[in-house]
């Protein structure tokens, strides 16, 4: 099978060099409630659907698809923003989130239904949206995401908030314990482990991290009729697997996968989230519903 | 008896078997376990050296190694959980194919000392008729399984033939050759080139390496694996299979290197530059090893030693240019330097396919004729005009980013899934459309255009440089090339002539 390409992104300015890297400098915005929400258009119309990306707690973009975002703008038009935030102590409702997603939906659906793709604390927000509006969206695609904090869940928050606001140390330590799987910790070579170490010096946004408390978008759940994927991941810490076999339990029309990983999905297996993505959005119903796509071992 | 070796007749009617494999390495190989452990008896492996193992039976050069993990670098369907280490040597991966080769009762299907000479398509006989070095054969599918590297490439040096003094390519290794206390040249700083001279250089007296463009480099993470991993992945094969799942994934996310995803290659380009500075002091020396292409439009090289070598009193790098190789030397543009022996480790023919030259269609037109551009399969395997006919290891089937055993796995896939196809509807003959194939191609080269192997600036073997085509590997994940060239459709193919029955009439067939 050979998937109809119209046209392609290349990774090189006609002259030769190399394009920046991507979801660093907005392509443009879009206006919502009064503010200017930064968003990342890849252009490139195909005949598939846009996909649009909902990034998770780590609050920009670029820390959730710095590589999904690159590999599937070559073939497709891909739409990431930046989620706007109130003042620290101010607070974020998922209400406002998911307003903020549908401008951008609105903004990238000018061709039709779009792929929605949401990531962790995204995938909260991507399913919200398409309890309220399944119409505007081909396929939906949750990516270690959750529908109820649990007490689990609560446990570690507790400890995120202590540890943020008395010691930012220890809370880096907490964030590489619950960001990536045992084995991909063990696994690093020395200059690896460093740039992990490196990536989580920056804390989560304090206003995520309160949301994520008290999230329960269950009851919208059964309202989703759109071919949905679900992607759990087996050694996730932050949001443990339980989640994502509970939103394939409660979305009728939904497949599931699981990866091998730790919530850091796009770090330890980019190549195969983006894939599995990509295989997703290009055919949302080759799986039927209720399908455990097996794993296609190498 | 069934199978096609044993009804062979002393020296006098041609043999014929239902398919004919070229080639017993990794590909060969794999795809013969894969017919015996089907059932399937008559076939027969035509195989021109004296072993199994091709490529990791010919490249026996001190310090021959794989530089993709083990565990990845295997048959799926015959894991290993005794590797030694991360990255095997030779002797480890050609032990390896020979046991699975008499394990699975591949070794009565081969003929060894049979090079294939020509293979022509007879359309009235509905089979392919072979010449070999053994005999003839006929046999109704031909599979070619020769490999990308098998048949060394010498360097087009003037005067390489006047070298009075021993001289011969990495993979002919001479191995009564004694490098101590001699003046050794090198020529090539390639994946092969790179593994030899920290060997060479343990004992020659003077070694020098002729290099034409540096190659990058990155740090060797590899260690032994310990008894008990060893028994871990015995007692658990699940796993070995998430440690080679791991690789695997690990493998593909290098693929968005070859792609140019900034990130990527800026990541990938700090380590190798990191590598070459923590290794060599500033100064001509790390001038010369500092590559002036894009990284990756070359295949990255791994190597711990390498580099280090160039530190020792008795090693040279020579990046001035050759002139000419003289009866006892080499001419530079710097000047001359005597050598006692040169090894040649200059890589091999893998753009223009020797095999491709010996297979010819009912006209007698060979493949390589065919293909005015270049290398071109459908789905990597079946050629326009070549009816009955699947190529391993052709066009677009290498990897600048993984491992090759996943490209055959999915070809022996392909194969099957056809031959199942053909027994169900018993078509005889299958022969791919030149609409498809141009198709399938333009797809390929619309992906090619924007990878760095064509736009990075270097002078690479990936290239077909006659076209300016990228033609030896394939320019996307191998995920993809699974799910494009791993599972056989019938619907662009046509059967006994006529096009592939609709899903339809082929349910009607089956029941």
């Amino acid at each position: 099978m050979v998937t109809e390409q119209a046209e392609r992104q290349s990774a090189w300015h006609v002259d030769g060099t190399l394009r920046e890297p991507l979801l660093v400098q907005p392509s443009g915005h879009v206006e919502q409630g009064g503010r200017s929400i930064p968003i990342y258009d890849s252009g490139n119309e195909t005949a598939a659907a846009t996909i649009v990306l909902v990034h998770g707690s780590s609050g920009t973009a670029r820390g959730s698809f710095w590589a999904v975002y690159p590999i599937l703008s070559f073939t497709r038009r891909v739409v990431a923003f930046d989620l706007q935030l109130p003042a620290e102590d101010g607070d974020l409702t998922l209400a406002d989130a998911v307003d903020q997603l549908r401008a951008v939906v609105e903004h990238a659906s000018a061709d039709g239904p779009v792929a929605l793709v949401g990531y962790s604390f995204g995938a909260v927000v991507a399913a919200a949206y398409a309890a309220e509006q399944p119409g505007t969206l081909a396929s939906l695609a949750l990516v270690a995401g959750w529908s109820k904090t649990d007490r689990h869940q609560l446990v570690r928050n507790d400890l995120w908030q202590r540890l943020h606001d008395s010691d930012p140390e220890s809370l880096q330590r907490l964030t590489l314990l619950m960001a990536y799987s045992p084995g991909f910790v063990v696994g690093r070579n020395a200059r690896d482990w460093a740039e992990l170490q490196q990536a989580v010096t920056r804390p989560y946004p304090a206003q995520i991290m309160r949301l994520n408390r008290e999230i329960d978008i269950t009851s919208g759940l059964s309202r989703i009729d759109v071919p949905t994927l679900v992607i759990g991941c087996t050694h996730d810490a932050m949001v443990p697997l339980h989640h994502a076999r509970v939103l394939f339990g409660a979305i009728s029309d939904a497949r599931y996968l699981e990866i091998d990983s730790g919530h850091a999905v796009s770090v330890e297996r980019p190549a195969q989230l983006a894939v599995a993505i990509d295989d997703f959005t290009v055919d949302p119903r080759e799986h039927p519903a209720g399908t455990i796509i097996p794993v296609d071992h190498a | 008896m069934t199978t096609a070796s044993a009804t062979r007749a002393a020296g006098q009617s041609t043999t014929h078997a239902k398919i004919a494999i070229i080639g017993s390495g990794f590909a060969g190989l794999g795809l013969a376990i894969q017919l015996r452990r089907r059932g399937e008896h008559d076939f027969i492996v035509l195989e021109r050296a004296g072993d199994v193992g091709g490529t990791w039976r010919d490249n026996t050069y001190p310090g021959a190694a794989c530089d993709i993990q083990s565990h990845l670098y295997s048959y799926s369907f015959r894991p290993n959980p005794d590797w030694s280490r991360v990255y095997a040597t030779q002797p480890e991966i050609h032990a390896y194919l020979r046991e699975a080769a008499i394990d699975e009762g591949v070794m009565p299907h081969i003929t060894f000392d049979a090079e294939l000479l020509e293979s022509t398509w007879r359309p009235d006989a509905q089979h392919w008729a072979l010449e070999t070095t053994a005999g003839s054969f006929t046999a109704d599918f031909v599979v070619t399984a020769a490999g990308h590297l098998s048949d060394p490439k010498l360097p087009a040096i003037e005067g390489l033939e006047r070298f009075s003094r021993p001289m011969f390519h990495s993979a002919q290794w001479d191995h009564s050759f004694d490098p101590a206390g001699k003046r050794v040249g090198v020529i090539g700083s390639g994946a092969s080139g790179i593994q030899i001279v920290p060997e060479l250089a343990k004992t020659a007296e003077r070694l020098t390496v002729f290099q034409r463009s540096a190659p990058y480099i990155i740090p060797r993470v590899d260690h032994e694996y310990s008894d008990a991993q060893k028994s871990m992945f015995r007692r658990m094969p699940e796993t070995a299979q998430a440690l080679r799942d791991e690789l695997y994934w690990g493998n593909e996310a290098r693929f968005p290197q070859r792609r140019g995803i900034a990130d990527f290659i800026a990541k990938i380009e700090a380590t190798a530059r990191d590598h070459l500075h923590a290794q060599v002091p500033a100064g001509e020396l790390r001038d010369k090893l500092t590559p002036d292409y894009m990284i990756g439009c070359k295949r990255i090289l791994i190597s711990n030693d390498y580099y280090p070598t160039f530190l020792r009193d008795n090693v040279a790098l020579e990046t001035s240019g050759i002139v000419e190789v003289t009866e006892t030397g080499i001419v530079t543009n710097d000047g001359e330097v005597e050598l006692d022996a040169l090894v040649l480790c200059t890589g091999f023919e893998a753009a223009d396919l020797p095999i491709t030259h010996r297979i010819f269609d009912e006209h007698g037109r060979s493949m390589a004729e065919s293909w005015t551009r270049g290398g071109a399969a459908y789905a990597c395997s079946t050629v326009a005009g070549y009816p009955n006919l699947f190529i391993m290891n052709g066009p677009n089937s290498g990897l600048g980013a993984g491992s090759i055993i996943f490209i055959i796995e999915s070809q022996i896939r392909y194969i099957l899934g056809a031959l199942d196809h053909m027994a169900d509807t018993g078509a005889s003959v299958i022969e791919i459309t030149q609409e498809a194939q141009d198709a399938f191609i333009d797809s390929v080269d619309a992906r090619a255009a924007d990878t760095v192997w064509l736009n990075g600036g270097c002078h690479s073997w990936y290239v077909d440089h006659r076209f300016g085509r990228l033609t030896t590997v394939w320019p996307d994940f191998m995920h993809k090339f699974r799910r494009e060239a791993g599972t056989f459709r019938p619907d662009e193919y046509r059967f006994d002539g006529e096009p592939a029955l609709a899903e339809r009439e082929l349910e009607q067939v089956r029941a």
